[in-house]
């Protein structure tokens, strides 16, 4: 044992220099045509004032500030991310206990089930939903059949709609985002040691003790993953809101397209892609503080 | 894409061995990225003798090329390329900015002529080569010349509205008590805002001049029928809108409208009343390659043959007002600037979203998001 330590440590010291020689190129390549285009924006953003009144420094970001109309869409943006998010994530981490705890035949159905949804195209799914959700479609039709009831007593409004609304997009955007979900909380959860849980029912823990006090701890790692990696791809997401949507649910991807192509405010749109990665890159520095990143991403 | 960089035939690379083989492989890669660096420049050189017009897409690029492509060739020996990459001022200002401009002429519009134009991006156009004469009142511009034109008019179901229930202006759009049904507007304000002053009760000839009143107005209107709209963002989303009879009305382009009206046989109808005519423009971005070759091109496709054709195939208006006449009476209902049709609308006022568009497209967007 301690032979063989002492001839492995030497090559480890050399090892890093090899290493940086193979990874130089992709940094390079990175720098020149990742970060200096982002450079490129940041500058915009300052550089560029296109509101009314006084230009400033950061005179686009104090629109942040004053003018209500991006901070709605800025918090409705937040709203359905979030909204999107937890039921993404908890949707996910049904299916993926489902596919840890079925036979191997079940779980290879539940799979390609995940991973058929995960190869088609964002539109065409987009575009599937606004013909589920249409009006008198099959969701409809189910919807209004549930809440019957509730119209009789005067608690919703008859009937109910699902296409262009922001329940529309967000019954989208949770269909889109579930394998991201599933994924990586079935390889976390696959990583989970079962014995752990038949030890703790061996112990005298209850069905649901067992799953609480042991199984939902050892999960929790992927779950916050899951939940940061949905919220952060629901902030970019474009598509969906802007087919199921209706043009009422216009979320911070579309307002940065139009100030972009259509009214060339591009200061404006330099700072909302500014304010989204700085909001990205605080969130996955919390992400950071709350769990293992390295055992995350399987560097450990 | 499909062709991997890698310019050596199969067997010179089985021939070298070793790290020779890679030295040469890295070498022939380089020059490949060299000639790709070089591409846009090289090729406003080389193709000088030919004149690259950017549409939208679509049918549009036959159309426009049977329309005005091929005469201008068969006549001049001049290449004409149709690209529908779609003009967005956006790709207009990158294209110039990064100085790789492959585009000569693109059909963009009045207002965002102005808007290009004024931030420097267009060249100005030379009226000496290209008739005024040739062009509706109002409709040459500084940057951009009037190419056709087409309305925002009212469109209805005749099995919602029928007969002598059918809407006639756009007070009927915003009643929602007397016309009932979800009606579906565009994510974009050009002509929204006349449509709403209209609708609140402001004659067509009081519309303009636009001031802050107005706007406010034009807003208030909007956000009283919200719940029961929806907002398109394409052509193909409008047709969408209609063939599944997901709304009852809408104010839509009439070319989009022609097209389901004769698709359904005629159970979808419009009205020219109060309708909004816009010019779709050509512009010509700073620093094109074919340079001055474009103007008597420009001229060409004032042809009031040429516009009637581009008319019968797509149902864009002529720009012309000679042209009007030589439309075959049948498809008169379905020219925008067919005299009769023309008095009974607006025309828009480009110049004021040349100044105003960013900020009114804003407040629009604003007030139409929940």
């Amino acid at each position: 044992m301690t032979v063989s330590r002492f001839a492995v440590s030497p090559r480890r010291i050399r090892r890093p220099d090899a290493y940086w020689l193979l990874v130089a190129p992709a940094l390079v390549l990175i720098a020149a045509f990742y970060l200096l285009p982002l450079l490129g924006i940041l500058q915009l953003s300052v550089r560029e004032f296109d509101g009314e009144g006084e230009a400033s420094v950061l005179g686009n970001y104090a629109l942040l500030f004053s003018d209500a109309g991006i901070q709605r869409m800025l918090w409705r943006t937040v709203r359905v991310c979030a909204i999107t998010t937890v039921l993404t994530v908890g949707f996910g981490y049904v299916l993926a206990y489902a596919m840890v705890t079925v036979g191997t035949r079940q779980r290879a159905v539940l799979l390609s089930a995940v991973l058929l949804t995960f190869w088609l195209s964002v539109l065409i799914r987009a575009f599937a939903w606004t013909i589920l959700l249409g009006t008198g479609g099959p969701a409809e039709t189910v919807v209004n059949a549930l809440v019957r009831p509730f119209v009789a007593l005067g608690a919703v409004d008859a009937p109910v709609r699902l296409i262009r609304t922001e329940a529309g997009v967000v019954i989208g955007m949770v269909h889109a985002m579930l394998p991201y979900a599933v994924l990586p909380l079935f390889a976390n959860m696959r990583g989970i040691d079962r014995g752990l849980v038949l030890a703790a029912r061996g112990l005298g823990a209850t069905r649901w003790g067992a799953f609480r006090r042991v199984w939902m701890p050892l999960s929790m790692p992927g779950v916050i993953a899951a939940l940061i990696l949905i919220f952060v791809f629901s902030l970019g997401f474009y598509v969906t809101p802007a087919l199921l949507g209706g043009g009422k649910v216009v979320m911070v991807a579309e307002y940065v397209r139009i100030s972009l192509e259509q009214t060339l405010r591009w200061g404006l749109a330099a700072m909302l892609a500014s304010t989204m990665l700085i909001a990205t890159l605080a969130l996955a520095l919390l992400m950071g503080r709350v769990v293992d990143v390295r055992t995350m991403a399987g560097a450990k | 894409m499909s062709k991997p960089a890698n310019h050596l035939p199969p067997r010179a690379s089985f021939e070298r061995g070793g790290a020779k083989r890679v030295m040469v492989d890295r070498r022939s890669v380089l020059a490949g990225m060299a000639s790709l660096a070089a591409l846009p420049a090289g090729r406003a050189m080389a193709e000088a003798r030919e004149i690259v017009l950017v549409n939208w897409g679509g049918d549009a690029i036959g159309y426009f090329g049977e329309a005005f492509a091929e005469p201008y060739e068969a006549e001049h020996g001049v290449d004409v390329v149709i690209d529908g990459s779609g003009p967005s001022q956006g790709k207009i200002r990158n294209m110039v900015e990064s100085g790789a401009v492959t585009w000569d002429v693109c059909d963009s519009g009045g207002g965002s002529s102005i808007q290009l134009g004024s931030g420097g991006y267009l060249r100005e156009v030379d009226y000496s080569v290209v008739d005024r004469d040739r062009l509706l009142p109002g409709m040459d511009f500084r940057w951009g010349v009037a190419n056709y034109m087409y309305s925002f008019v009212l469109a209805y179901d005749t099995r919602a509205f029928g007969g002598d229930g059918a809407p006639r202006g756009w007070a009927d759009f915003f009643n929602v008590r007397d016309f009932p049904g979800t009606r579906a507007l565009l994510k974009d304000v050009l002509a929204n805002l006349e449509v709403a002053l209209m609708g609140a009760g402001i004659p067509r000839d009081e519309v303009y001049p636009i001031t802050p009143a107005k706007e406010k107005l034009a807003w208030e209107t909007i956000r009283a029928i919200l719940p029961d709209t929806v907002f398109a963002g394409t052509g193909a989303e409008i047709q969408q809108l209609m063939r599944n009879r997901d709304i009852v009305m809408g104010c839509f382009w009439n070319t989009r409208v022609k097209a389901i009206h004769e698709e359904t046989g005629g159970l979808w109808d419009w009205t020219w009343n109060q309708g909004v005519v816009v010019p779709g423009a050509w512009v010509v971005p700073k620093g094109n390659p074919a340079g001055d070759a474009v103007w008597p091109f420009i001229a060409s496709m004032q042809s009031p043959e040429r516009q009637v054709r581009l008319f019968t195939l797509f149902g864009n208006a002529p720009a012309n007002p000679q042209a009007a006449a030589l439309v075959p009476p049948a498809l008169k209902r379905f020219n925008a600037t067919d005299p009769e049709n023309y008095a009974r609308q607006l025309p828009i006022d480009s110049a004021w979203y040349g100044e105003n568009y960013a900020r009114i497209n804003k407040d629009y967007i604003d007030t139409i998001s929940m």
